[in-house]
């Protein structure tokens, strides 16, 4: 049981880190995860983390788009999305739950401004969009949009190659 | 394996019935309060409802000093620094909340400065903030519509930002809520009418929104019967006590559901309607509710379908096809509102309400979707969506 645990907590740390990552590069490359990041503070920290000790990645808005901070838990994020249980983020990340779904089923709080969740939620939706397969995405969002596969593979290319050479940005 | 999780919480205290404000005097006794502070608004104080409140009072002995009646219906930051340093001025120990959402907002935030300590709202703003108790805070609502007195949320405008803040904690939660007929029997017809619709939308969403659960979805549901049964009612005589305490009952019902369940597009469209429109919220719901389920219509069909004996009656629901009752329960909702234009004038379509220009339409819609109720709303919606439900919801079907 505990190898299982320390299993399913290093996959979703590194899962973070590649969403963490993919929202940055997203913020560059796609043209609507950046007309969302436009409804956003510059400035304002975004923080995901799983209660009390879990994984956590944190994020800013900048001029830019995003940036993606690293893994520091400062507690001080203008926004945090909080999973209340590993278990909680292993159903997230695992695409057996979607965002909307986890909130309504009291496994994530919110701190911060509702409004400002939103938008983040929309952007984290693209993101899963453009990087998972089809079959797979269509359980990690709401509703699968149209989305014309050539258009999609560029995309999620761009945003894959450039995951692992994404750097950690000092808060600004 | 089912992945289902509920959580389902409500820890105020309900006096509800003929006479039930005359119980309060003792519920404070019983929680060591003997120096309320009253809030309430003008209208409020007009109407003589302070009267009932102190004469039950006066009849235990006791009096209520301190009243404060300025709160405006948009309240504000400033108003609720004023009532903080006011209760803090006269050695208060408790809230008696008297009024509609904008003075249950008010006191819920004014509870925060009065048991957190501080000067400014602004520390508080947002979800989850406040980690213990807050003074007793009771809540009589003087209109049949908003939940306010069960909810965990609170909504003030920062008067310096010049925006709207949310304050959400079940430490706001008041400690004792009263339903009392006296209380909403002088509400005239037409707010009657739109605060019920109100109640009957949350009761709706609760119903058929992502968070549903069983607990939510028996008060939702015992709160359309209600709403269905008693409006017709009260609208046809606004003095029949018994009625004004069922629709003022299932305002609380609807309130617990949707405060355990939340709300969704509707809400959305809705407070982006009544924000752009300056249409009352109540009316807004009427307005949209029954093309916002049209829109979530496949995801919610089945859940819609168990609504029909609640909004049309038994007799009704066993003479519908299971396949049919769905849309059964839309066209109930549809007559419902039919009946109380006949009565109310309450608009039943954007251009019926005389407040609403198709040019708004865009700006509704990008407010609605950057809104929190989206979240739990069972099918996605973007900008071009709220658009074409705003489209429909302009005149009425041929």
């Amino acid at each position: 049981m505990r190898i299982q645990s320390t299993l399913k907590r290093a996959y979703v740390a590194t899962m973070m880190r590649i969403v963490g990552r993919g929202l940055a590069i997203g913020s560059r490359v796609d043209s609507e995860i950046a007309h969302e990041l436009a409804h956003l503070p510059v400035e304002m920290t975004i923080a995901m983390r799983v209660n009390p000790n879990g994984p956590c990645c944190l994020l800013q808005r900048t001029h830019g788009g995003l940036s993606y901070l690293g893994v520091h838990d400062s507690g001080s994020a203008d926004m945090e999305i909080i999973f209340k249980h590993l278990q909680h983020a292993w159903l997230l990340y695992t695409f057996q739950e979607n965002t909307p779904t986890a909130f309504a089923r009291n496994r994530i709080v919110l701190d911060g401004e509702v409004g400002h969740a939103t938008v983040f939620n929309r952007c984290l939706a693209r993101l899963l969009t453009l990087i998972l397969p089809r079959l797979i995405a269509k359980r990690a969002v709401k509703r699968y949009p149209v989305i014309a596969l050539g258009h999609k593979l560029r995309l999620a290319t761009s945003i894959y190659l450039r995951i692992p050479l994404e750097r950690t940005r000092p808060v600004l | 394996m089912t992945s289902r999780y509920y959580e389902f919480y409500c820890p105020v205290k309900i006096l509800a019935g003929l006479k039930a404000l005359e119980h309060l005097p003792s519920e404070l006794a019983e929680r060591g309060c003997a120096a309320p502070m009253v809030l309430t608004d003008k209208g409020v104080r007009q109407a003589g409802l302070i009267d009932h409140l102190q004469l039950a009072f006066e009849e235990a002995d006791l009096s209520v000093d301190l009243v404060f009646d300025d709160i405006p219906p948009d309240s504000s930051t400033d108003v609720v620094e004023k009532i903080a340093g006011l209760f803090r001025e006269h050695n208060c120990d408790s809230l008696i909340a008297v009024g509609g959402g904008s003075v249950m907002d008010t006191a819920k935030a004014a509870n925060i400065l009065v048991s957190e300590g501080g000067e400014f709202l602004r520390a508080y703003v947002g979800a989850h903030k406040l980690t213990r108790p807050l003074k007793p805070l009771v809540a009589i609502a003087t209109t049949a519509g908003t939940g306010s007195e069960v909810t965990t949320v609170a909504v003030i405008k920062d008067t310096h930002k010049q925006k709207k803040d949310a304050f959400q904690s079940s430490h706001l939660m008041p400690a004792v809520a009263v339903i009392d007929p006296r209380m909403t029997i002088t509400v005239p017809p037409g707010i009657t009418a739109a605060t019920a619709m109100d109640a009957l939308t949350h009761s709706v969403e609760a119903f058929t929104c992502l968070a549903k659960n069983p607990l939510s979805d028996a008060y939702a549901s015992a709160a359309i019967r209600k709403i269905v049964t008693a409006l017709p009612l009260v609208l046809a005589d606004p003095g029949h006590t018994s009625a004004r305490l069922e629709l003022a009952e299932a305002a609380t019902m609807a309130g617990i559901a949707f405060s355990n369940s939340m709300v969704g597009l509707v809400h959305a469209i809705g407070h982006s309607l009544g924000a752009v429109c300056h249409l009352h919220h109540g009316t807004c719901m009427s307005l949209l509710l029954p093309y916002v389920l049209e829109y979530n219509f496949e995801t919610i069909r089945d859940d819609l379908g168990e609504l029909l004996p609640f909004l049309a009656g038994d007799e009704v629901a066993r003479a519908t096809p299971p396949e049919d009752r769905a849309q059964g329960s839309i066209a109930a909702i549809r007559d419902l509102r039919d009946e109380i234009f006949d009565a109310t004038g309450l608009p039943r379509s954007l251009s019926e309400s005389d407040k609403v220009e198709k040019s708004q339409f865009a700006k509704i819609a990008d407010l609605s979707v950057d809104d929190g109720a989206l979240m739990f709303n069972p099918v996605e919606a973007d900008r071009s969506d709220v658009l074409s439900i705003l489209e429909r919801a302009w005149s009425l079907p041929d």
